[in-house]
């Protein structure tokens, strides 16, 4: 036990032990230095009481004032970049899919024999179905018009 | 129409604009509150500038984000926003308190108060309320302090005399002042979660 305790008042409770007063010393330097951080859990927790104190008792209008209207400023700034990162995204795969349509579409017509397939079918059928006269490139369409429903499909929901 | 009448209107067409997408009402919006949230409602139950200014932001985000939802109600969008901010701010204690400790107190303390302003009213009025109230919990958790450790805390963090100065005034070292002001509040904490 510290000498100090020598002169300890008995109207303040009981004697502190070193821990104690360890504990009130490393207090007392964290409110020298304001809002520290790295502080254990019980300092920290005891500080940020005394800033509560000091907040309501002795508030700084000026200094409130400039970090509310920062904090304001940051949000609406973070607010309109999440809104044009959601927009270019949303107009993108808008486009993509408008010009999926179009081409498949296309793509589609052009290239329409009995040997399509259907997504259920899959790209296999692609290799199973005969190959008829004049249609040496089918296969390949038929892939690649395959590949774009299931594209269109997992996009969209359901089979489009 | 009434001056608390026509500003509550005026509140109200702001807002809804502010739904409508315009973002200049949006800003006028976020200006009429950020002041009295940060001052008035989470500063005075995080006690750090720096947490308390992230919460701020993180309310004002949430807010934007929802503000579609929103339906208008007599008392204005300010305590709407104050709600929201005081969720963040529970959740910032819960993350930061151990485990189980006094969350529930605390969920108290910061929802207890309701706000007392109408819809209309000027971010000065809404401050100073909302500042009465937290003054008005500061004090009742204060009288629960013996009469020594209140003066030590109104000393130290209230008139912000130096420990020295401190120390003299309640005839003590130096050493055995701290241990006052840390058992002081040690107290407080506790009656503060409280109310």
């Amino acid at each position: 036990m510290s000498d100090t305790n020598d002169r300890w008042n008995p109207d303040d409770g009981p004697p502190p032990t070193d821990e104690e007063m360890l504990a009130a010393s490393r207090l007392a330097e964290a409110l020298d230095k304001g809002a520290p951080t790295g502080l254990d859990l019980d300092t920290a927790a005891l500080v940020s009481t005394a800033l509560r104190v000091r907040a309501v008792e002795r508030p700084d209008a000026t200094a409130a004032r400039a970090v509310a209207d920062r904090g304001a400023r940051d949000a609406l700034a973070a607010h309109r970049r999440a809104w044009w990162s959601r927009g270019p995204r949303l107009r993108i795969a808008a486009a993509a899919v408008l010009a999926a349509a179009g081409a498949g579409g296309g793509a589609y017509l052009a290239a329409r024999s009995p040997a399509t397939v259907t997504a259920a079918e899959g790209p296999r059928a692609v290799f199973d179905a005969p190959v008829e006269p004049g249609a040496g490139s089918a296969p390949s369409t038929h892939l690649y018009d395959h590949g774009l429903r299931s594209y269109r499909a997992a996009l969209l929901g359901g089979d489009r | 129409m009434t001056g608390p009448e026509a500003a509550a209107e005026e509140e109200r067409a702001l807002v809804e604009a502010a739904q409508r997408g315009d973002r200049e009402a949006l800003q006028r919006v976020l200006d009429r509150v950020a002041r009295p949230l940060y001052a008035a409602v989470i500063l005075p139950r995080i006690g750090n500038p720096a947490d308390a200014e992230d919460i701020l932001r993180d309310a004002l985000l949430r807010g934007m984000d929802r503000i579609d939802t929103y339906r208008w109600t007599g008392a204005g969008v300010f305590p709407w926003f104050r709600q929201i901010a005081v969720n963040l701010v529970i959740d910032h204690v819960r993350k930061r308190q151990r485990r189980g400790r006094m969350e529930d107190r605390f969920e108290q303390h910061v929802t207890l108060v309701a706000p007392m302003h109408h819809a209309g009213a000027d971010e000065a009025l809404i401050a100073s309320q909302e500042r009465a109230a937290a003054g008005e919990m500061l004090r009742a958790a204060m009288d629960t302090l013996n009469d020594r450790y209140r003066r030590a805390v109104e000393l130290r963090l209230i008139e912000e005399r130096s420990r020295e100065e401190c120390a003299a005034e309640l005839g003590v070292t130096l050493g055995n002042f701290d241990v006052i002001l840390h058992r002081a509040l040690a107290a407080l904490r506790k009656a503060y979660g409280v109310r």
